[in-house]
């Protein structure tokens, strides 16, 4: 009898046990954040190296980074002058994730302009 | 007996254990019928309107919201670079963007849905969001949802104890006097917006259907 009570009492937890997350978040929204004020080259360079750990976190716990991630460093790389990383990083987001194709596409169209 | 009446226990548990948890409401792909021959995959979110006093609101609600809707199964577009690029093609306001026609959304940006969203609440004690989701072929509103979320009444102050406000005086004396009241009070505003996002579409009845890269996504 006790048996069968721990195994409702379980079945009842399973029931609300958090869901693990489908990304890996890391500083990402945090980016987000400041990037909407203006930031100079140091503050960018900052941000790329905070999304640098995070990518390093997502490969540890073999997680996936989340839709937009590797746009937004794209965009921040190519903010940097560094047009090669920012391609890589695009085109990365696209293989991730096919439904950016087309915004993507225009974000890389805009960065091979001189 | 005895066992019978443990069983039906059990099965009430059971029953019971989905009204219990909050953000697993019953959800069904049909309710995104609207979709048609395009199954909604992707999420286009336009910088919220801000219809407060606070013009923080639009950004930091903003940078909150990408992580529970993509938790909630979709793509979503990344939110600073839309931004950016609605800025350069003409919308430099969220006003602005919300007038954006839905042909060039589905042409240029490739989104099958927009989510339009609105600040109705901004401060240290509360943060109202609502959203509505359009279909971005038919224009149809697959989906609206409204979240408040109060701050805890707790204060500093404990009533019953007149030591602790020699304690928040003179912690309060310090914050000043290094200038962090301000930052602590956009941090508290800043949490409040991302509980009202989580809350915006992953609880209750009108929680968002999950999408097609969640595990319960129905197809």
């Amino acid at each position: 009898m006790n048996a069968l009570a721990a195994v409702g009492a379980t079945l009842l937890l399973a029931g609300c046990t958090t869901e693990r997350s489908l990304y890996e978040w890391g500083s990402y929204q945090d980016t987000i954040r400041y990037s909407s004020s203006s930031p100079d080259n140091a503050d960018v360079e900052q941000q790329v190296e905070r999304l640098e750990q995070d990518l390093q976190a997502a490969r540890a716990a073999n997680h996936r980074l989340p839709p937009g991630w590797h746009a937004h460093l794209g965009c921040l790389y190519s903010q940097l002058g560094d047009r090669d990383a920012a391609a890589v990083e695009l085109q990365k987001e696209e293989a991730e994730f096919p439904e950016s194709t087309a915004f993507v596409d225009h974000l890389l169209t805009n960065l091979a302009k001189p | 007996m005895i066992r019978i009446a443990l069983y039906s226990l059990l099965l009430s548990a059971l029953l019971l254990a989905r009204g219990v948890c909050a953000g697993d409401a019953p959800t069904s792909a049909g309710e995104f019928a609207a979709g048609g021959d395009h199954p909604l995959r992707s999420i286009l979110v336009l910088p919220p309107l801000n219809l407060t006093k606070d013009s923080d609101a639009t950004y930091t609600c903003l940078s909150t919201v990408s992580r529970p809707l993509a938790e909630r199964g979709y793509y979503v577009f990344p939110v600073a670079e839309i931004d950016q690029y609605l800025k350069a093609n003409g919308m430099p306001t969220a006003v602005d963007m919300r007038q954006i026609p839905l042909d060039k959304v589905v042409e240029i940006i490739g989104a099958d849905a927009v989510l339009f969203l609105e600040v109705r609440n901004y401060d240290t004690s509360a943060v109202t969001l609502s959203g509505q989701l359009v279909d971005a072929r038919s224009a149809a509103v697959l989906w609206t949802n409204l979240a408040r979320v109060e701050a805890e009444p707790a204060s500093p102050i404990d009533e019953h104890d007149p030591h602790n406000l020699w304690d928040f005086l003179g912690e309060l004396a310090v914050d000043i006097a290094i200038g962090a009241v301000e930052g602590a009070l956009t941090d508290k505003t800043h949490e409040l917006c991302g509980q009202a996002s989580q809350r915006l579409f992953s609880e209750g009845r009108e929680a968002l259907p999950y999408g097609p890269y969640h595990p319960k996504h129905v197809g």
